[in-house]
């Protein structure tokens, strides 16, 4: 049937998450919008300077008899990659789930963070 | 105002504009974060938050993606047949200097018709994985009415020959 074509290939739509970037004194976070995914079905990888998340969106199941009023979410499954500078100590990066969320730390490296530099009195 | 026939179900905020205050910025991304893809683009969006609306055979059902709300920051209002949301997402004030920021974020308020009668005061909403679940159960009058069939048709027509 048309309409169970229209369904299947609506299950497999990658959808770019929203996100924003932030900057600290230590490490740089993305905060990603992922409402529908569960915790324990995100993956987040890092190879050859790239990290990618995916996360499928938990479908809703709803009894017989139902029908939509209004649809906007639209299922489907995220999917981001982000090129990630040789600035960031790759082997400490960190993610975090919470309330639809996903919070990714990556820490500078030494070379990346701000120094202060102690200024000498010189000889007079 | 029709206050007093309002429902308040859950908290709401007591003056609420019927805006968007969503800011889009486009800030110029540093080279750590360079091949993004399509995040530079400045987008208004209009379509926040994204909800849908089910009808099954025993509730109305609102489903509504909230990433990083707290149920004390969502408002759901029941005014006969109509249901109206406000949210509130404040995102991340203390997390440095913003890079790039296209989260939606600020107060919003969404209304949506209803297809009939729900009793307000059995509601339940709770917040899973940043999806907002709303169930208003229909309400039991409005459920099956049987309407009753009488012998002589009230119409226009008819009131117009008796006149």
């Amino acid at each position: 049937m048309e309409s169970t074509q229209a369904v299947q290939r609506e299950a497999v739509r990658t959808i770019r998450p929203r996100l924003d970037l932030w900057e600290s004194e230590r490490a740089w976070q993305a905060h990603v919008d992922l409402p529908g995914a569960a915790s324990s079905r995100i993956e987040v990888a890092f190879d050859k300077g790239e990290l990618r998340v995916r996360a499928p969106i938990e479908p809703l199941e709803l009894p017989a008899g139902s029908r939509w009023l209004a649809r906007e979410r639209r299922p489907g499954r995220y999917e981001l990659h982000l090129t990630v500078a040789p600035l960031v100590d790759a082997s400490r990066i960190e993610a975090d789930h919470k309330d639809g969320v996903l919070t990714l730390t990556l820490p500078k490296l030494a070379a990346a963070q701000a120094q202060r530099i102690a200024v000498r009195s010189g000889p007079s | 105002m029709v206050q007093s026939n309002t429902n308040r179900l859950f908290p709401a905020f007591d003056h609420f504009q019927n805006s968007f205050a969503t800011v889009f910025g486009a800030s110029p991304l540093r080279e750590v974060f360079d091949a993004l893809g399509s995040v530079g683009e400045a987008i208004q969006r209009v379509d926040w938050p994204r909800a849908d609306l089910i009808e099954t055979p025993d509730a109305v059902w609102l489903e509504v993606d909230l990433p990083g709300v707290a149920l004390a920051d969502v408002g759901v209002e029941v005014e006969r047949e109509e249901l109206r949301l406000t949210v509130e997402r404040r995102v991340d004030e203390d997390a440095g200097k913003a890079l790039h920021r296209e989260r939606p974020r600020g107060k919003v308020t969404r209304a949506f018709a209803l297809p009939c009668v729900v009793d307000a005061s059995s509601a339940s909403a709770d917040l899973e994985n940043g999806v907002l679940h709303v169930r208003l159960p229909k309400s039991k009058q409005s459920a099956a009415r049987s309407i009753p069939v009488r012998g002589k048709v009230e119409s226009p027509a008819n009131e117009t020959t008796q006149a």
